[in-house]
């Protein structure tokens, strides 16, 4: 188990975020977060990072030892955050940005980070660009790749490490969704354990093993995504109907739709 | 290294950074030993008593502003911060300028006060910066642009109250309202020099080694302790060593504009954004500044003497104009 959270709670100025948030993701798991805007998924992806600016109760307990007992560079060595909007000062370049992952590593050690985590998520071509002038999913996957590059080292010797990643999927367009989640299953493959807040129901279905369910900051469900994620339980969290279709893969393909019985009709 | 389409920046490496060294030292070479007289024990005066202690403050000043310079705009993540903006430099001097006035009303003299002055100096830009994010603080987070509208105000409070207590000094007890306004290098001796080097060696070798982590604070505060940076000890020690180095630089050589805004700002276009490189380089940059000001400011009305933060603004002003035309200055955010 590399991270274990019990009914988690939080609040800001007296108001409260999360209640009552539990969840359990171990090695090679990747977690989906999903829940409508303001359901509390950057809270509790905060909050299980171990920063924000609100009154966090209740046990986060990383590789068996609790958040607090973690000295801050232990902490960043084994679990690394992606924001959901990065603000990114002076026009560095996409070596240097990824590198800021693996800023506090040897020469060496940093040199082969970069080489190995710059070919994984294909940034060679952009890779002296200023990482502020490219695209939105440009910029994404830079992102993506100096917070796989800060825990990279420990990732590869073995070790348990957390990647909580907010909307890793943001800018980018459908064939990209689909190739940075299969990135982030090569990483769960590779023994880390990541949690993501995701929108797209369909991408979590999947490529999510468990699904943690929020809605205005308390956990309308929680288990393993085959088992729980279905038409009533989207209906439920979103107030809008949807329809279960049948994709090409077997899989059920999550469309909402805005008026009950219309829209879509389910294949024969 | 490719040139990249729409991109062409060609980024200095540190073997670059011996050039600026050596121009460093070139200027340095000119300053000290052009137009020497010919008797020897004079000479000797001139260069040990005079130039000396003079050039000694010139690289220090420039090289902890700049430094500075580049310290604080990577902690607010503005173009727009720098020591004198902040108030750090007006503080400094009104501190000084206090010390010395409250030494003349007790009938102490003022050539009893030069290691005072430092200190006294060093707690006046303390103390503004302190308020500064004092007044800015929002649940322990400051917003940048109110530590920067703060600064300006206590730049402009402490600027009047050095304005103040000089007017209403008598002449002989204060070395006059331009040299506190406008910065000078003239008639500095080891005696003050000293205590002051000691101060401004101080804070380069704190900012020195901090380059690393200044650079992640590039993304928020947040995203450094992420990163595995204890952010406020980093904060608390980077505002101690600007304040510091800022404080020993006006207790000798007064308020000198322009070198901490203009320094980091023009050799950001050389090494890019990169403190490992940007730190140092701004530091030699800093200290090249102010020595080749000064030796201008020396030869410009011969055999009178312009103080060098008049020359400093004058050759600064413009030339960041022309950066700000050129877009440099936007490369701080895509």
């Amino acid at each position: 188990m590399i991270l274990q959270s019990n009914r988690l709670s939080c609040s800001r100025n007296g108001r409260e975020l999360l209640a009552g948030v539990s969840l359990q993701v171990s090695r090679g798991q990747v977690c989906a977060v999903i829940g409508p805007n303001g359901a509390g998924k950057s809270t509790l992806l905060n909050t299980l990072s171990g920063a924000g600016d609100f009154q966090a109760h209740g046990d986060i307990l990383l590789a068996g030892r609790a958040l607090s007992g973690w000295s801050l560079p232990a902490l960043a060595a084994q679990r690394a955050m992606l924001v959901q909007n990065v603000h990114l000062a002076w026009d560095y370049t996409v070596e240097e940005v990824v590198g800021f992952g693996c800023w506090n590593l040897s020469a060496a050690d940093r040199r082969a980070t970069l080489r190995q985590v710059g070919a994984h998520w294909q940034l060679s071509a952009v890779w002296k660009q200023p990482a502020n002038r490219l695209s939105g999913g440009e910029q994404r996957r830079v992102h993506l790749a100096r917070v796989v590059a800060q825990v990279w080292m420990r990732m590869q010797a073995g070790d348990p490490v957390l990647l909580l990643l907010d909307e890793p999927l943001a800018h980018l367009d459908p064939a990209g969704e689909l190739w940075v989640m299969q990135q982030l299953r090569d990483l769960a493959g590779q023994g880390a354990a990541l949690v993501c807040a995701l929108h797209d129901v369909n991408l979590a279905r999947r490529y999510a093993d468990e699904l943690v369910v929020l809605k205005n900051g308390q956990m309308l469900a929680s288990g393993r995504t085959a088992e729980i994620l279905d038409s009533e339980l989207l209906e439920a969290l979103y107030e809008v109907p949807f329809a279960g279709l049948q994709a090409a893969d077997g899989l059920p393909w999550f469309v909402p739709e805005r008026a009950v019985g219309g829209g879509c009709q389910a294949p024969q | 290294m490719t040139a990249l389409p729409g991109f062409a920046r060609e980024r200095v490496t540190s073997r670059h950074l011996w050039g600026l060294a050596a121009l460093l030292l070139a200027t340095l070479a000119v300053s000290l030993f052009s137009g020497l007289p010919d008797d020897p024990a004079l000479r000797e005066v001139i260069l040990y008593s005079v130039r000396l202690p003079r050039l000694l403050v010139a690289c220090l000043s420039g090289a902890v502003l700049a430094g500075s310079g580049a310290a604080l705009q990577s902690l607010l993540r503005n173009p727009l911060a720098e020591p004198a903006l902040l108030g750090v430099s007006a503080g400094a001097a009104f501190a000084a300028v206090a010390a010395l006035a409250l030494a003349a009303s007790l009938g102490i003299a003022a050539s009893a006060l030069v290691a005072v002055l430092p200190v006294a100096a060093f707690l006046g830009g303390m103390l503004v910066v302190m308020l500064v994010f004092v007044v800015s603080a929002r649940n322990g987070r400051v917003d940048v642009s109110e530590v920067l509208l703060a600064g300006m105000a206590m730049n402009l409070l402490a600027g009047a109250g050095v304005g103040v207590l000089t007017y209403l000094a008598p002449e002989a007890e204060l070395r006059g309202m331009v040299f506190w306004a406008l910065g000078s290098l003239s008639g500095l001796n080891w005696r003050e020099v000293i205590p002051a080097a000691l101060g401004m060696l101080l804070a380069l070798g704190l900012l020195l080694p901090m380059r690393r982590q200044l650079n992640l604070l590039a993304m928020g505060e947040v995203e450094a302790e992420r990163l595995g940076i204890a952010v406020d000890r980093l904060k608390g020690c980077l505002v101690f060593a600007c304040a510091l180095g800022v404080g020993a630089s006006v207790a000798v050589a007064g308020i000198i504009g322009f070198v901490g805004l203009l320094v980091p700002h023009l050799l950001r276009r050389l090494t890019g954004p990169d403190y490992h490189l940007l730190m140092p380089a701004a530091m030699l940059g800093g200290a090249l500044l102010l020595c080749a000001a000064d030796l201008l400011s020396r030869w410009v009305i011969y055999p009178a003497e312009l103080p060098v933060g008049l020359l400093t603004t004058l050759l600064g002003g413009p030339m960041f104009l022309w950066l700000v035309a050129r877009g440099a200055a936007r490369g701080w955010r895509g």
